[in-house]
């Protein structure tokens, strides 16, 4: 714990909440096979992309304060995982944000056989971020004690882009997500729709502590995400009792 | 699903006409979607007296089970099935 007392707290609420957001992209991936509904292809890309980043951040950031190796290398490496993270937490609210208007939009049911094609525009969001990460790792093969302040300055401007983006993205779910709720009314869809609103809470305290280099409410903010994600478990284990017991629990 | 969940509604084992009534289908419809589940034997079809019933087999209640966690997934993210 040479940098912060409480990292540890945050790499555990980064890789408990990046196990959950792969677990929703799990049964997404595998309910889309039986559904072929198109936006729960975007809900699986989405939390696939939002949980490899968190898991990544984590390990990195154990990594650093655990001392694993050479220390100059691990603060590249988180530095760059950090962007990577924050760039592939653009592409997943997007393909979110995508999704969710798709979903609200779309008419009737929104099942449909021939969503495969459909689902490339999405797709086209995250490829674009996921190459802007990739011109971040490119100076990872750069060393010195210059190149590292570099890297750390623009590790905190992506950072700050990327929030002000996810804020933004997240805020178009949660208004889509409100309004389908507001139709449906259905206590399940609570569950999700409070995760989204948690997760939107964490983002603009990121913010916060990003412009005011907080890392008190940096793990504030982790900590409310982490209950988002807290939330999204709850409701994939409700969930998983209505297969047996019918629709009682809706 | 409305096939399936209408013959386990009753009992698991189910006559055409109830099957007709609970699903709200036509007749000719019914009686294809009822062709397709056997084939992928989901359903058995058997005759006693002269009648023809509709079970549930064991393959069948796991994919109305596996259906109806589709379901309530789906409509967690407030989408219609």
């Amino acid at each position: 714990m040479a940098y912060f007392p409480f990292l540890d707290l945050t790499i555990t609420f980064d890789l408990l909440s990046g196990i959950v957001a792969l677990l929703v992209s799990y049964y997404a991936f595998r309910y889309n096979r039986l559904l072929e509904n198109s936006t729960l292809k975007f809900i699986s890309f989405g939390f696939m992309l939002l949980g490899l980043g968190l898991l990544a951040e984590s390990f990195v950031e154990a990594l650093v304060i655990f001392g694993i190796g050479d220390i100059f290398t691990a603060r590249i490496l988180a530095i760059s995982t950090s962007s990577l993270y924050h760039l592939l937490q653009i592409a997943a609210y997007f393909v979110f944000a995508i999704g969710y208007i798709r979903g609200a939009y779309s008419s009737s049911s929104s099942y449909s056989s021939k969503a495969a094609s459909e689902s490339t525009s999405g797709s086209q969001g995250a490829v674009g971020a996921t190459a802007s990460a990739s011109a971040v790792l490119v100076l990872v093969s750069s060393s010195g004690l210059r190149r590292l302040q570099q890297m750390a300055e623009l590790s905190r401007a992506v950072s700050l882009v990327s929030e002000i983006l996810t804020v933004v993205f997240l805020s178009m779910v949660v208004f889509q997500g409100t309004l389908i709720h507001a139709q449906s009314r259905n206590r399940l869809a609570l569950f999700v729709l409070l995760s989204f609103v948690l997760i939107l809470v964490a983002h603009l305290v990121f913010l916060g502590a990003d412009a005011f280099s907080s890392l008190i409410w940096s793990l504030v903010a982790g900590g409310i995400q982490f209950a988002g994600f807290l939330s999204l478990l709850i409701f994939l284990l409700w969930r998983s009792r209505i297969g047996s017991a019918g629709k009682a629990a809706q | 699903m409305d096939i399936l969940q209408a013959i386990r509604d009753d009992g698991g084992v189910a006559k055409p006409t109830h099957i007709l009534q609970k699903a709200n289908l036509s007749h000719d419809r019914l009686t294809k979607h009822l062709g397709e589940l056997v084939d992928k034997n989901l359903v058995s079809e058997n005759q006693e007296n002269g009648n023809r019933y509709y079970t549930l087999t064991e393959n069948g209640i796991k994919f109305l089970a596996e259906l109806e966690k589709a379901e309530s997934f789906v409509a967690g993210f407030g989408l219609a099935f």
